[in-house]
């Protein structure tokens, strides 16, 4: 059916380490930071650096090795768009040179996205709408977060990653599960900044409206009811065991999370995939990031079997199973 | 659970010196911290497969206030 051809990722060069966030919030101990969510450092876009101009990055790294006119859709995941309008896929595809007559869009999804982009590709691709997908999530995150926010800034990193979703008559055809739970929006929001007005404040939200506020034990609620239920869901779809699957590879949300997440699943450490000690959460980009990552070590060949959970910011989520 | 285990296991769990007891005030504790609230939420899940509302964490004070929120059927003497 489809398979992912290639996968690049770009982040920005401004580091912040755990050592800088203690000289920032003497109580915070950088070596804490590490041992509790598994994060050394976050990459953070400087204010020119928008979700757009990270995937021109991003996807130029694809184009040295893929002809750009094969391209006939670009699919486009953000949360944070340069513009309300135009659509940020539009002028990426000039600003790629891309050809004319392809399709490009947005949509706006946080952790989830990747694995709903490629639902997305897939259903152009089986309708015969497109042959070749730029899928790219690109985020920045830490545009939202407030500077005196040490739990957000320690946890959120920007990144884009672009990959190519192609067509592929031997590739096997694997469904996807998807979930969607709006009672939870409140949960993880950036209030202000489009056009509703008079909204609600939590009482819990420190910061200003405009900020990103996240209520994290709630959101670990949320998983923790979820996750476990949707692997089991997308491997019984699939007619596959746990056996059937190489990898495991969730969004990279902390590390706590995800140990915590693949106990209750009963999924072995050794197929679990847990790296994000150098980029942070990077939202929807943490799996392309992660696949890319597995590529690039050796640990994910060929013909191996993973399976992909994003979840996340709506309430969100889905899974399904990639061959590489 | 009796409750001097589920001392131990909490203690544990918040990998604090300080032995626990009914009375701690666990927002005294140096140790305690918003990644200490997910820890509680793992630790109440794997042993209890009870979520916590995270609204009833603003009222825990001491570990006996945690218990009551737990429910006080879950332990014993």
């Amino acid at each position: 059916m489809i398979k992912v051809s290639k996968i690049e990722y770009y982040l920005p060069e401004q580091i912040l380490t755990n050592e800088d966030l203690e000289k920032e919030f003497p109580e915070w101990s950088s070596e804490r930071i590490h041992e509790k969510i598994g994060i050394r450092q976050r990459h953070i876009s400087s204010d020119s650096e928008t979700v757009l101009e990270l995937a021109v990055k991003s996807s130029e790294k694809i184009f040295e090795t893929y002809d750009r006119n094969k391209v006939d859709f670009v699919l486009f995941c953000t949360q944070s768009p340069d513009y309300f309008l135009p659509t940020t896929a539009c002028i990426l595809q000039d600003r790629l040179g891309l050809r004319r007559n392809i399709g490009a869009i947005d949509f706006n999804l946080g952790c989830s996205g990747f694995v709903y982009g490629l639902a997305f590709a897939k259903g152009l691709i089986t309708a015969g709408i497109a042959k070749s997908i730029l899928l790219i999530t690109s985020e920045t995150y830490t545009k939202h977060i407030n500077p005196k926010d040490k739990a957000n800034r320690s946890i959120f990193g920007d990144a884009s990653a672009s990959v190519i979703v192609e067509k592929d008559e031997n590739a096997k055809d694997y469904q996807f599960c998807l979930g969607t739970d709006g009672s939870g929006a409140e949960n993880l929001i950036v209030k202000k900044g489009a056009f509703k007005t008079n909204f609600e404040l939590n009482p819990e939200n420190e910061f200003d409206p405009e900020n990103l506020y996240m209520n994290g034990p709630e959101i670990f609620n949320f998983t923790i009811e979820n996750i476990p239920g949707l692997v089991r869901e997308t491997l019984e779809t699939n007619r596959l065991t746990m056996d059937d699957i190489d990898h495991f590879v969730f969004h990279q949300a902390n590390s706590f999370m995800l140990n915590y997440l693949r106990k209750k699943t009963k999924i072995p450490a050794e197929k679990f995939y847990i790296d994000m000690e150098n980029t942070g959460n990077t939202v929807s980009a943490t799996i392309p990031i992660a696949l890319k990552n597995m590529l690039d070590k050796g640990t994910l060949k060929k013909g191996d079997r993973v399976l992909i959970a994003g979840f996340g910011v709506g309430y969100s989520w889905g899974a399904t199973v990639l061959e590489i | 659970m009796k409750t001097s285990v589920f001392l131990e296991k909490l203690q544990e769990e918040l990998e604090e010196d300080q032995t626990l007891t009914l009375d701690t005030n666990l927002k005294a504790l140096e140790s305690y911290d918003s990644i200490s609230l997910l820890s509680v939420i793992a630790f109440v899940d794997e042993n209890f497969d009870k979520k916590i509302d995270t609204k009833h964490f603003k009222d825990v004070e001491t570990v006996s206030d945690l218990m009551n929120v737990i429910g006080k059927e879950n332990f014993e003497d």
